[in-house]
């Protein structure tokens, strides 16, 4: 394993300088003229601030694990919330638990138990409303003359009411 | 001899499935091997048949359109009322023909057969009456997609419903009988919707009047060339109001009638598709019918719904359909979050594919909503990709489950330690369901998504959400079946036979092919979309993009909104009021083609120009400023 970490570092120190303020090869090759682009605003301060950032990191971390002129376990006595936050990663994660993924898994619920109950429900109860619409229609077919009487009677008086109804309003 | 010019191929490759059909019936019942390989060879001749016919569609740029026609049935009608004319009759045409849009549907239909008869080898019982059935759907699916008259369409579209209804219900798994009655009742409500408005548009757009010399024929067809002239002719009778003809017009077809059937095809289609909230019969057949039928199932005949909506929804009302863009996009968008979130909950592997097949076809819907050319070529290889995509996620489903006896997530997992190829499979095909570039299913959401965010934005914005949504219920699922501690009663459980590797590998190196190489399929859906769809987009719904020989002027076309007329508000380019007025006062309406800008620009913006205005501007009736 360690070859190929150098062969890998050796390329991660000379990577970075494809694209520097003062030699613009990347965006050149990406824009196709081979020419820079002019820089959009000075990064100047940026660039410092990072560099800075990062320098003082590696000054730290030289302090602690190698000059250890600072003793290891003082962050954790002094700031344990700080190193907490920083050992959870900013909280990033839970934060993401409770803002997208438990909001997700609940609509989802919300959304499976609709489509079995309201949608699938209604297919069903259509489905046993035409059955029981059937079954009715035939217990009124029963071969008794008296009920088709009953049905033709009722049928006419719907329809002069329907005609005779339609004067009055 | 050239087979493709001399032969009626697309009769062959429509008969080759029936007679295999006669082959397996005079076959011994109980040689399920001897069966197993007459239906296989069977299915690979529409497949060879339709790559034969791929290769020369490419190489001749896509003029060369396969066309078959036979009268079939002619009914004679009563011609005592009309006075001259020679006959009145009513002809059902045998009409079966390819374009850029139904090639790419026969070749999937094909391939996802052939595979499906490969995959067949886990029936167990009744063989000689499966494969007879099973050849009986694919000759029904291959008419469905050939079919150019709208009753070939609809027998077709009929038969493919019973073999699954018997495919189902007899070789399906527990609660077989009920999933195949709830299909054929569902399926046949929407079959009842179709068929309303398929007599409708032969009774208007059907009808035409053929003169040659003193012979005058009164004839309704279904023919779908002709259906398609009529409704974008318009001197055809269809397009002719009874005011402008001086009479009455029974064959004019309203603005009302219109949308009465560009819903009912809307609808009759969706229920195939299907679209919310018509997708509950969907999940039983996924869950119910066997797995090779799961894979036509899934990767065939709902990809129907898509074409008959786009063949005669979209198509033949492209007004319609372009005035509810926003609704198909709405539609789709809920197809796809619905299925999605739904699918993340799921706890059997089936039916989180078949929430996924929702949530896949949602995509088919923003692409059809996007109505502009990428986007439609995006819902059409959305719908190749997500046929063959489901296919091979079902298959292994299948296989799968013969070997677990369950499909239900917590008790499945760590499988790639038995079964390492089928489950390295079972990611393959997630990643290309979720969308990974390289696999097919990156380039249908790209191109159906590309076309709607130029469209509406927004709707496509909130598709994205859909995107992430599947990555994670498909990586979920995958996660759960194949790592994590196995179960020591599937530790002995064999990898895939040769017979199920076979359709495996296919699938899956068809769908890297399509995502390494999409222009395979975009270019054959572009070449017809140039000489087919276009003009019919463009003279109906308002197209003044590529309207060839009917140049008007864009202030003319403003004028039409001023004076209105039918004519949506439209584009007020800053046209020249010199060239206006020389035109009116040379009387003349048609002066010049637009500028290219200015088509563009026009396309852009104008909402609806309907066939009346062109009609009036053809027949020099130009309103007077």
């Amino acid at each position: 394993m360690t070859i190929p970490m150098i062969v890998l570092a050796a390329i991660s120190v000379v990577a970075g300088f494809v694209e520097t303020p003062w030699n613009g090869w990347l965006s050149g090759w990406l824009n196709g003229s081979g020419a820079a682009e002019a820089a959009h605003g000075s990064g100047i301060a940026a660039m410092v601030a990072s560099i800075g950032v990062g320098a003082l990191g590696i000054y730290l971390g030289w302090l602690f694990f190698v000059k250890k002129s600072i003793r290891n376990g003082l962050m954790a006595e002094k700031l344990p919330g700080l190193l907490r936050t920083v050992e959870r990663g900013y909280y990033l994660d839970e934060l993401y638990r409770v803002i997208v993924v438990k909001p997700l898994r609940g609509l989802g619920t919300t959304l499976a138990a609709f489509d079995e109950y309201v949608i699938g429900g209604t297919v069903r109860m259509t489905g046993s409303l035409t059955t029981a619409a059937g079954r009715l229609a035939a217990r009124l077919s029963n071969g008794k003359v008296q009920t088709y009487g009953l049905a033709a009677l009722i049928g006419c008086i719907v329809l002069i009411v329907a005609i005779v109804g339609r004067r009055f309003w | 001899m050239n087979i493709l010019s001399d032969w009626p191929i697309l009769s062959i490759m429509l008969a080759s499935p029936l007679a295999g059909m006669l082959v397996v019936m005079l076959l011994p019942s109980q040689r399920n091997r001897w069966l197993h390989a007459a239906a296989i060879i069977t299915t690979l001749v529409p497949l060879i048949l339709s790559c034969l016919l791929y290769s020369d569609f490419v190489n001749m740029q896509g003029v060369s359109g396969y066309e078959e026609q036979a009268a079939w049935v002619e009914v004679p009608l009563n011609k005592e009322t009309l006075e001259g004319v020679t006959s009145y009759k009513f002809i059902i045409q045998y009409a079966v023909g390819v374009d850029g849009l139904s090639l790419p549907l026969v070749i999937l239909t094909a391939l996802v057969t052939a595979m499906a008869a490969f995959a067949s080898v886990h029936v167990k019982k009744r063989w000689k009456a499966f494969y007879a059935w099973f050849l009986l759907l694919e000759a029904g699916m291959l008419g469905v997609f050939l079919a150019r008259d709208i009753f070939l369409f609809f027998i077709s579209f009929e038969l493919t419903i019973i073999a699954m209804y018997f495919l189902i219900g007899i070789w399906g798994y527990f609660n077989r009988e009920r999933a195949a009655n709830q299909f054929l009742i569902y399926n046949g409500i929407g079959s009842a919707i179709l068929l309303i408005a398929f007599i409708i548009l032969v009774n208007t757009a059907g009808f035409h009047i053929e003169q040659t010399g003193n012979i005058l024929e009164f004839i309704y067809s279904g023919n779908y060339a002709d259906l398609a002239k009529n409704m974008t002719d318009p001197t055809a009778w269809v397009n002719l109001t009874s005011e402008a003809l001086g009479g009455l017009n029974p064959f004019h077809m309203s603005d009302t009638m219109q949308w009465t059937l560009f819903v009912l095809l809307l609808v009759g289609f969706g229920i195939k598709l299907p679209i919310f909230p018509f997708h509950t019969w969907m999940l039983k057949v996924h869950t119910e019918a066997p797995p090779s039928i799961v894979m036509i199932h899934s990767g065939v005949l709902l990809k129907m719904g898509a074409y008959g909506m786009l063949r005669f929804g979209i198509y033949l009302f492209p007004e319609q359909a372009k005035a509810w863009a926003v609704v198909l996009a709405v539609l789709g968008l809920v197809n796809l979050l619905y299925g999605a979130l739904i699918a993340f909950r799921q706890k059997d592997l089936k039916r989180v594919l078949a929430y996924s097949s929702i949530s896949h076809m949602g995509i088919v819907l923003l692409g059809f909503a996007a109505f502009n050319e990428i986007g439609l070529q995006g819902a059409v290889f959305q719908l190749v990709s997500h046929g063959l995509i489901s296919a091979l996620l079902f298959l292994l489903v299948g296989s799968f489950y013969e070997r677990t006896k369950t499909t239900e997530l917590p008790q499945l997992g760590g499988l790639a330690r038995s079964m390492p190829f089928m489950s390295g499979m079972l990611l393959a095909g997630g990643l290309a369901a979720l969308g990974l570039p390289g696999l097919s299913g990156f380039i249908g959401e790209l191109l159906s998504l590309l076309g709607l965010f130029e469209s509406h934005p927004w709707l496509a914005g909130l598709a994205l959400l859909g995107i992430i949504l599947t990555a994670a219920y498909v990586l979920r699922s995958v996660l759960k079946v194949t790592f994590g501690p196995m179960d020591q009663q599937y530790a002995a459980a064999k990898d895939a036979r040769l017979v199920e590797a076979v359709p495996m590998i296919v699938l899956l190196a068809v769908i890297i092919l399509l995502g390494c190489y999409p222009s395979m399929l975009t270019d054959t859906l572009h070449y017809s979309y140039e000489t087919l769809i276009h003009p019919i987009l463009a003279t109906r719904a308002g197209g003044l993009a590529n309207v060839r020989g009917c140049f008007v002027f864009a202030s003319d076309v403003a004028g039409y909104a001023e004076h209105g007329s039918r004519a949506m508000p439209c584009c007020r380019l800053s046209s020249s009021s010199r060239c206006r007025s020389a035109a009116a006062a040379k009387g003349q309406p048609i002066v010049d083609r637009l500028g290219d800008r200015c088509r563009a620009a026009c396309f852009r913006r104008i909402r609806c120009l309907s066939a009346y205005s062109i009609a009036g501007q053809r027949q020099g009736s130009w309103p007077s400023y």
